[in-house]
């Protein structure tokens, strides 16, 4: 398990940042009458690029694949997330970003459940 | 002979290699890499040098032969070689070609290598044939993922990473199996996408 406080605040912020992204971005493709299922298709491939570029954004700074893997997983469940709101009963900018944000800070906290669980001996 | 796509994919990667992975991947994975490369013993090879980022968390005083197929990753991994406290030389050589002898090596040590390798069950082979009949293969690398949704992630993102520089959906464990070797040991570092795998060289 990571323990250096350096990494686990890149990690949270890498994660809040690619969530808002794939929240944000998300917004300014899917129109409000949109079926939800689309919505939420379209938000999660586009919330992943969103991600996966976030991570790479900040992978210099805080590591390659613990960067870019929560990254791509806060935005496509961000983008899917903020797909659904948007083609149910419309979003506004500020809470996509926010709504994104605050599933990437889940996602990450699903990651380090994953890891203590996978980390160490493969039997 | 060398691989001259692979060559000159990673002669541009040079320019921005200890950009990329100098300080944030670096740091993370260096106690990692200590400990796998703290059990250096004897002649050993290590594949592939790069700019010689990971020579800072070899131990000292080993007899290390390091190759790479870049021009340009070994010019900048020069200094980096030079300031090593033992014994240590890097050539130019493309796995697949190498020209050592058979059983020329103790153990061999990979880093993030075999992500790249174009062929990698032939590349574990020459590695095979270039350790002595039981050298140990020592590797610290990236693959792709069983867990949902990390390996669609991996899958889906891969066709352009490969043309930027490594993949990142192989089953290395398996390749080392194919390639002949022994797996002796698997250790998750991050999830399980980068691991350390040891594996033995059969006695004939």
């Amino acid at each position: 398990m990571e323990r250096r406080i350096y990494f686990i605040l890149g990690d949270l912020l890498t994660c809040i940042a690619a969530g808002a992204a794939g929240g944000r971005l998300i917004l300014l493709v899917v129109p409000g009458d949109w079926f939800v299922l689309l919505g939420m298709v379209a938000g999660t491939v586009l919330g992943m690029i969103a991600g996966m570029l976030v991570g790479g954004l900040f992978s210099p700074l805080f590591g390659a694949m613990e960067s870019m893997l929560p990254a791509a997983l806060s935005g496509m469940a961000g983008g899917m997330v903020v797909g659904m709101m948007q083609a149910t009963a419309g979003i506004g900018p500020a809470d996509a970003a926010w709504s994104g944000a605050a599933v990437g800070i889940l996602c990450l906290a699903f990651t380090y459940r994953l890891q203590a669980g996978l980390y160490g001996d493969v039997e | 002979m060398i691989d001259r796509k692979t060559r000159d994919k990673w002669d541009s990667a040079a320019y921005v290699f200890d950009l990329m992975g100098g300080f944030g991947p670096e740091k993370r994975w260096k106690p990692h890499k200590e400990r796998l490369f703290s059990t250096m013993d004897g002649r050993v090879l290590f594949l592939a040098v790069g700019t010689g980022l990971d020579i800072r968390c070899f131990p000292p005083g080993q007899d290390i032969t390091g190759i790479d197929i870049s021009p340009k990753m070994l010019e900048k991994a020069k200094p980096r070689v030079a300031a090593y406290r033992g014994q240590m030389t890097a050539r130019l050589m493309d796995v697949h070609d190498m020209d050592f002898a058979d059983g020329a090596f103790d153990q061999v040590y990979t880093s993030c290598t075999f992500c790249s390798v174009p062929d990698p069950v032939r590349g574990l082979s020459a590695l095979r044939r270039a350790l002595k009949p039981g050298g140990v293969l020592r590797m610290f690398e990236h693959t792709g993922s069983r867990v949902f949704p990390f390996n669609l992630m991996l899958h889906a993102v891969n066709p352009l990473c490969r043309h930027l520089g490594p993949e990142l959906n192989r089953d290395t464990v398996a390749n080392v199996w194919a390639a002949g070797f022994e797996v002796n040991k698997v250790v998750n570092i991050f999830l399980d996408v980068v691991k350390t795998i040891e594996a033995t060289a059969p006695v004939a």
